[in-house]
């Protein structure tokens, strides 16, 4: 199979008046045809301005090193310009964001946005593409499309946007979807919802998707890679049923360990002590060495390479180096 | 069993929406008949999704809005019937943490006067003694002194939120409200906000009030449980047999609803919960009836509304059906 988007090296930093931060740094990865692959970390490790350096989205300030290529069907993104970066945007590599209510406008009814988006990328009459959208509402499990057709985004709730929001990102067929936090800010149960939505999806058009999330249990269920990041860095990517069953990196494991569970009562939770530091100042050596409870001692100085840590998977710290390995 | 600290009794809140010169208002009953005690030292947590009238619940507990019908009682004393100055000083006894830190914190007051406000509102201490208190506070919430000049934005989601309660705890209240105090924050954060709010209710003997909408959070902080629905009691339990055993098919729905952070379970648990709280078409019967997958379901749940009964063991719950042996 060949690789559907393919990113090697990227790397994104913007001068700030508190110095150079480096956003994103040196990162690599691939998505194949029909793939989920979750992108998992907290705030400010870079999983956004990730996903925005593929569509080209980021604002002025960003700098994107020369070395960065983001390859999409063969093609590197980052020498397209006008009308053939606009033929991918929307079409072919589609974007959903965590505020559905700040990512539709609220002044249009939900029809014309998603009709918007079929007459910019497709050669469609007024009755067809309306058509097309009662089509698509009723596909994401929008009630009486046709009625919702004509209501404005206020008059749907925040699930209800979330499914407007993934119609308009579906309606040109892309075969990647970007889904940042699209459930973080809703409900439990209808985060469920939106999640099974994605899956039936995904499946049924045969979609790629990348999955950006804080929550490890969102991916558990989604994904079929999983790529941790912290400080800038992806630190350990694996196959997902084996990042569930044998994290790697302590980062990994932290977050795992921190998810609330219904199935193991503790007096404390295990949380992970301290803060994700500003991207200007990454610290030193590993960068996760300051929060982490396995470091030794060169983790302050040294940075771990990305080891080998079997078939498909690797991580980013001292602890799957080889030389470690016999170590107790 | 001592007297509870807080005692709601048949409260009832009508909201008027819409409605003009020509047409009709329509009158949403966010609240409806509820009855609500917290015990001293107790942590009550208030469960349900978003329009669920928990909020509403939460506010009308604090006298920050008044109640249709019905009314509170504090520590003994009825709180709907106390003038202005009275008021201001059982006001210093209840406090709240919101959800929304940035939006709950003037940007233009640096944090520490944002917690040193409180108690020069209420005379409690000035110039030295106030410094030195809110330097106390910072420490005891886990702020770095350091910050005490800092502004809002100055801070990470899981610093404000420390502030939004050390402002709380500032006056020494005996009854916090703490509606979704975690939500908007990262897993990782979460986790050290739950054990802080832990650890303060030990050391400082506090009756909390939790307001969320995920069961798994709740878990670990509360010692009951209240599920709420369109603004009806559900279901009551204390907090163990409330997860083992759920009465009301509505709190199964909100436990099956949570991501399972295991890889090889997950995808099964996706599908259920469907539909959304603003389903009607359930006159007169169980206001859940239309997104029940209760087995035994049937037309009674339509027609009659089901009313809240003692399970035994402190158990209460609203559904013709409820049965504390259903999950196996």
């Amino acid at each position: 199979m060949t690789t559907l988007l393919d990113v090697r090296d990227l790397t994104v930093h913007f001068d700030t008046a508190g110095g150079r931060a480096l956003a994103v740094d040196g990162v690599s990865f691939r998505i194949d045809p029909g793939e989920t692959v979750g992108l998992v970390g907290e705030s400010g490790c870079g999983k956004t301005v990730t996903a925005l350096s593929i569509l080209r989205l980021l604002d002025g300030e960003a700098v994107t090193s020369g070395a960065s290529v983001i390859e999409f069907e063969g093609i590197n993104l980052r020498n397209l310009e006008g009308e053939d970066l606009r033929a991918v945007r929307g079409a072919k590599i589609a974007m959903i964001f965590q505020e559905p209510s700040a990512s539709l406008n609220p002044v249009l009814t939900v029809g014309l946005q998603i009709t918007e988006t079929l007459h910019a990328h497709r050669d469609i009459d007024r009755h067809a593409a309306r058509t097309r959208a009662i089509d698509l509402l009723d596909l994401v499990g929008i009630p009486e499309p046709d009625e919702r057709f004509r209501a404005y985004p206020h008059q749907l709730s925040g699930g209800m946007q979330q499914r407007v929001m993934i119609a308009i990102a579906l309606s040109c067929e892309p075969k990647l979807l970007i889904a940042d936090e699209p459930t973080t800010a809703l409900d439990v149960t209808i985060q469920a919802q939106i999640l099974s939505l994605l899956h039936d999806l995904k499946t049924e058009l045969g979609m790629a998707m990348m999955l950006i999330t804080h929550d490890l249990g969102v991916v558990a269920g989604m994904a079929d890679r999983v790529a941790v990041m912290y400080g800038g860095q992806i630190v350990e990517e694996a196959p997902t049923r084996q990042l569930f069953a044998s994290p790697q990196h302590p980062y990994t494991r932290a977050l795992l360990d921190a998810i609330p569970r219904l199935d193991r009562v503790t007096d404390r939770l295990p949380a992970i002590p301290g803060s994700v530091p500003p991207a200007t100042a990454w610290p030193s050596g590993c960068r996760f060495h300051p929060r982490c409870s396995k470091r030794l001692e060169r983790c302050a100085t040294d940075a771990p390479d990305a080891f080998t840590a079997g078939p498909d998977r690797y991580a980013r710290c001292w602890l799957a180096a080889p030389d470690q390995a016999a170590a107790p | 069993m001592s007297d509870p600290l807080v005692r709601a009794a048949g409260i009832n809140k009508d909201f008027r929406t819409g409605g003009d010169m020509f047409r009709r208002a329509r009158i949403v009953n966010a609240l409806c008949g509820v009855d609500l005690n917290i015990r001293r030292g107790e942590t009550v947590a208030l469960v349900g999704e978003s329009g669920s009238g928990k909020s509403t619940l939460g506010r009308i507990l604090l006298r920050l809005i008044d109640p249709s019908s019905g009314t509170v009682y504090f520590d003994g004393i009825d709180v709907f019937s106390l003038k202005r100055e009275p008021l201001r000083r059982l006001r210093r006894r209840m406090q709240i943490v919101f959800q929304d830190s940035y939006g709950s914190l003037n940007p233009r007051m640096r944090i520490g006067n944002a917690v040193g406000e409180p108690m020069e509102i209420h005379r409690m201490a000035s110039g030295d003694a106030l410094r030195k208190r809110v330097g106390q506070l910072f420490e005891e919430v886990g702020l770095d002194p350091s910050y005490l000049n800092r502004y809002p934005h100055e801070l990470s989601g899981g610093q404000r939120q420390r502030v939004g309660i050390a402002r709380a705890l500032a006056v020494s209240p005996d009854f916090v409200v703490l509606d979704e105090p975690v939500s908007a924050l990262d897993v990782s954060v979460q986790a050290q906000v739950l054990n802080l709010l832990a650890e303060l209710r030990d050391q400082r003997a506090l009756t909390y009030l939790f307001i969320a909408h995920d069961l798994a959070v709740v878990r670990h902080l509360a010692t009951r449980v209240v599920v709420l629905y369109r603004g009806r009691v559900m279901e009551t339990a204390p907090v163990a047999p409330l997860y083992e055993s759920p009465a009301h098919p509505y709190t199964t729905a909100l436990l099956d609803a949570i991501p399972v952070p295991d890889p090889t379970v997950a995808r099964e648990r996706l599908a259920l919960t469907e539909g959304t709280i603003d389903d009607y078409g359930t006159a007169g019967g169980c206001v859940f009836a239309s997104r029940c997958r209760h087995p035994s379901k049937d037309d009674r749940c339509r027609i009659e509304q089901p009313t809240l009964v003692e399970l035994g063991e402190e158990r209460t719950a609203a559904c013709h059906y409820a049965d504390v042996s259903t999950k196996e």
